[in-house]
């Protein structure tokens, strides 16, 4: 039944008919009171609402044209007035009226080659008159108030009735008589006079006057002909309207359903036209029934009703198209799920969403990056900048006090001001009390207390951890001197107990050596017992001396030394070693002597350890590199060669105790060498520094030097 | 046949050091505290003492005090400990001579020596009038024959070796830098001495040294220069 075009397209055609139905019956049910009740024909027009409604809009724009713009009229001058003529366009028949305002009059009198004066005028109104107009006699001349008195004889002469308004303060009404109608024209009168209220209106004076033979309009006599000639249908039209109503609703709620559903098809059938934006389709629509409206307005069919009644009825189809295309694509959209998809103002909303959004992010990180930046710069500022903003705006609540309260205001900053520079000038001076604290402790005194009874009471946990610090600095330097020297002596004692022995082995070696053997293979075991115990000699004595280096336990006998002096003859010491390996020394020294404040003894100890490094790994028939430079009151010795073997090592490892180059040990030596030379060059306030770049060994050494 | 009392804990040590010097032909006296060293000396007639330090009952410093109470010969301390401080507490109270553990037994007999040479021959010094002799302890130049004698024993030199010597000798207790006795030597503008001056004493201690690692005659004063001590 979904699919099922045929009775789609029967539903289509019976929704207009219903609805005109409906519109038909509601139309009779709402007129039948007022066409049906009162015999129309019987009653009086101008007593009727749309009498009143067409006559006092007629009233309120003539006045309104001839306040605003009398230039449109035909006028002729009579006196202090200038007459204004104008040919009424409106239904009201025979209906006249002057109306004054100022200077001017106008009136509906049609100004013809007859009524060129206001005698004339005169004449014309008394002529057009009606019969049971009395009309009177008298010139209308310059007279003002003449033609006043005459205009209210005039219009009197029409009708029983008439109105005027003066103005708000006189509210005078001149009545003349009392009648029903007069009560109507008094409440118009009051909107009226609303109207004009705005333009401030004074001296305005309305006379009108309208014959009592007019009638009802054409269209109150064909409506009332076609309620009368509908009349014996009454109930049928009664009932239509629920039946139909409850039918429209059906096909309506069926349409809904079955809306673009076809045969064969799961899906929702699009065409082209759904997916034409909804906006274009809606405004085509506003003006497709804006242009009938226009145009229904703008025809004038005074006459043939059943024209006008074919024409409403065209629109009415050509509307019901329009609207039936619109609600049947929306339906589909809907069910398609495309209608906010093809849809201009999501399309756009989603696109100012996606830049919007796009800019929020921008703005977002901008504003982060910002924020960050601030932060470091913030971190970054310097105390000083911190205490002068800090400074700027403190001065700024002061200046919004001294604002605020006056003089009061004054004397407050000045007590507060008073009070905050004395907390800060104790707090300043405990702050300077406690860094210079600080910085003796930094300098070396770390067992230095600070007395706490010179700080307030908000000083004291800031005393108390120094002081606890200190004295934690106190115990781990006693313990630490107390260990190391411990240390110290036990490797001393030690050793000292390996050497007793030891020089029995050596001794006894040596008297072994000179007993006559005859084994060549015994001989050969004395050289390697000569030989090891030589070298655990060594290794004992350089035991005792990097313990004693490490842990400062040196006397040290501080004199000038010459530094060129000192290369010279230590180089000359190790010459014949370095020829063995057949080393070639390059020696770099200035001409200027460079001194510096050392222990003789110890210095050469340093360079003796790093040449005997040398005469023990340096490559064979490599070149050893020894500069000796002056450097920012400093004097750098430096020492590069070339290791026979690969360095497989770190620099770290290689200042410890105990490491040699060589990982298996198999050269001579303790590995306490650099050990030695680094700790003895510390001892003497020097640098040592060790770099290995490949092959290439390089120390360097950095004294002070003497000036 | 002088007489020498070695005085040590270590049985080992003293029995090492009797055959040593029973070689050079010494009499040896053992002691193995300080208690009975200071028994024997006043039983015998001493003329050397070799005094270990560290020992049961009297140790070597108290020994050697005792000693030195009443008695003028030459004790050369041995001991284990090898730190500046004990040789000079050692050397203060009245050794004449320190020598570490181990030694070398050359050294020591060296010393041993040296010691007993000095001890019998004080004051009676072969030609000391003679002024082109020159002397600091047991080194003798004399610039007539061109002669080193260390210890009374000759020591051939080389002619820039001698005269380096004779110029630190001559001005014994003078620091001297490479460049001025290159100067002095050479008697020209030191332009180039680089280390040769350095070899060349290095050389002149090996050859006249009882250890040319700690010098007795020519001494090195790293980084300032070179001298000869004034031993008289």
């Amino acid at each position: 039944m979904k699919e099922s075009k045929i009775l789609k397209i029967f539903c289509y055609i019976l929704i207009p008919i219903l609805i005109l139905v409906i519109l038909f019956s509601v139309f009779y049910e709402l007129c039948k009171k007022e066409y049906t009740e009162k015999d129309i024909s019987n009653k009086e027009y101008f007593k009727t609402d749309s009498f009143l409604s067409n006559y006092m809009n007629i009233l309120s724009s003539e006045t309104t044209n001839l306040i605003f713009s009398h230039d449109n009229y035909k006028s002729i001058q009579d006196g202090d007035y200038e007459i204004c003529y104008e040919k009424s366009l409106y239904n009201i028949k025979d209906l006249y009226y002057i109306i004054f305002y100022e200077k001017f009059a106008i009136t509906n009198v049609e100004l013809t080659a007859e009524t060129n004066s206001v005698e004339k005028i005169k004449n014309f109104i008394e002529n057009k008159s009606s019969k049971k107009a009395n009309i009177i006699n008298g010139i209308v001349d310059a007279d003002s108030e003449l033609i006043e008195n005459k205009a209210i004889q005039y219009f009197d002469n029409f009708k029983n009735k008439y109105y005027t308004i003066k103005d708000n303060e006189e509210n005078q009404y001149n009545e003349m008589g009392q009648d029903e109608e007069y009560i109507y024209l008094q409440e118009y009168g009051d909107i009226l006079y609303k109207q004009w209220h705005d333009t401030s209106i004074k001296d305005l004076q309305i006379f009108t006057s309208y014959k009592e033979e007019i009638v009802k309009s054409e269209i109150d006599i064909f409506l009332t002909n076609l309620i009368n000639e509908l009349s014996p249908y009454e109930d049928v039209l009664l009932y239509s309207i629920p039946i139909s109503t409850i039918l429209l609703c059906i096909i309506s709620i069926y349409l809904i359903i079955s809306i673009g559903h076809t045969k064969g098809k799961e899906e929702i059938d699009i065409n082209d036209f759904d997916k034409v934006p909804i906006e274009i389709i809606l405004i085509v629509d506003c003006i497709v029934v804006s242009l009938v409206f226009i145009f229904i307005d703008n025809i004038r069919f005074e006459n043939s009703y059943s024209f006008l009644i074919s024409l409403v009825l065209t629109s009415f189809f050509l509307i019901y198209i329009v609207c039936f295309l619109t609600v049947v694509t929306i339906i589909k959209r809907i069910k398609a799920k495309i209608l906010l998809k093809e849809c201009i103002v999501i399309k756009i909303f989603k696109w100012c969403f996606g830049i919007i959004k796009i800019i929020w992010k921008k703005i977002k990180e901008i504003f982060n990056k910002v924020k960050k930046d601030f932060d470091n710069i913030k971190s970054s500022w310097p105390y000083e900048i911190k205490i002068i903003l800090f400074i700027v705006c403190i001065f700024f609540m002061a200046l919004g006090v001294i604002i605020i309260f006056k003089e009061l205001g004054l004397f407050i900053d000045i007590v507060i001001f008073g009070f905050l520079l004395y907390e800060f000038l104790i707090d300043v001076g405990c702050y300077l009390k406690i860094e210079n604290h600080l910085k003796e402790m930094y300098n070396g005194e770390h067992t230095k207390k600070i007395n706490s009874k010179e700080f307030p009471k908000k000083f004291q946990n800031v005393v108390k951890y120094i002081n606890d610090i200190s004295t934690g600095f106190e115990n781990a330097i006693d313990e630490g001197i107390k260990s190391e020297r411990l240390k110290t002596e036990l490797i001393t004692n030690v050793s000292h107990d390996i050497k007793t022995p030891l020089t029995s082995i050596i001794n006894y070696v040596d008297l072994l050596k000179d007993e006559k053997i005859d084994n060549s293979k015994a001989k050969e075991y004395i050289n390697v017992l000569e030989n090891k115990s030589q070298r655990l000699k060594k290794l004992t004595e350089d035991l005792i001396e990097a313990s004693k280096a490490s842990s400062g336990n040196v006397k040290l006998n501080i004199e000038e030394i010459n530094i060129n002096e000192l290369i010279k003859q230590t180089t000359g010491e190790f010459e014949d070693k370095f020829k063995e390996k057949n080393l070639n020394i390059i020696c770099t020294i200035p001409k200027e002597i460079l001194y510096i404040n050392a222990d003789n003894r110890y210095m050469y100890r340093i360079i003796e350890n790093l040449f005997s490094n040398i005469s023990k790994y340096a490559l064979d028939n490599s070149r050893v590199y020894i500069d000796v430079k002056k450097e920012f009151g400093k004097v750098k010795i430096e020492i590069k060669n070339i290791s026979q073997d690969k360095l497989n090592i770190s620099v770290d490892e290689l200042m410890q105790r105990f490491v040699r180059g060589d990982k298996a040990r198999t050269t001579e030596g303790s590995g306490l060498g650099i050990s030695i030379s680094k700790s003895l060059t510390e001892i003497q306030n020097g640098k040592f520094e060790l770099q290995i770049d490949g092959d290439l060994f390089k120390v360097q050494l950095e004294f002070d030097l003497l000036k | 046949m002088y007489n020498i009392l070695v005085c040590d804990d270590d049985k080992e040590i003293v029995k090492a050091i009797e055959i040593y010097l029973t070689k050079e032909g010494y009499n040896v006296l053992k002691s193995y505290d300080g208690e009975e060293c200071l028994n024997v000396i006043k039983n015998n007639t001493i003329h050397l003492v070799i005094l270990d330090i560290m020992m049961p009952k009297k140790d070597g410093i108290e020994t050697l005090s005792e000693i030195r109470k009443k008695y003028s010969i030459p004790v050369i301390m041995l001991s284990a400990k090898s730190e500046d401080e004990d040789k000079i507490k050692g050397l203060n109270i009245g050794a004449d001579d320190y020598v570490t553990k181990p030694f070398n037994p050359l050294e020591l007999i060296a010393r041993v020596n040296s010691g007993i040479r000095r001890y019998t021959k004080l004051g009676k010094l072969e030609d000391s009038e003679n002024k082109n002799v020159f002397q600091t302890g047991d080194l003798i130049i004399d610039d007539n024959l061109k002669k080193v004698l260390v210890e009374g024993k000759e020591v051939k030199l080389t002619p820039t070796e001698y005269n380096i010597l004779k110029f630190l000798l001559i001005n014994k207790g003078i620091v001297f830098s490479i460049e001025q006795i290159y100067e002095n030597v050479w008697e020209d503008e030191a332009y180039s001495a680089e280390n040769i001056i350095a070899v060349h004493i290095r050389h002149i201690r090996e050859k006249i040294e009882i250890n040319s690692k700690e010098p007795k005659y020519l001494k090195v004063i790293w980084g300032i220069g070179y001298k000869i001590e004034k031993i008289d």
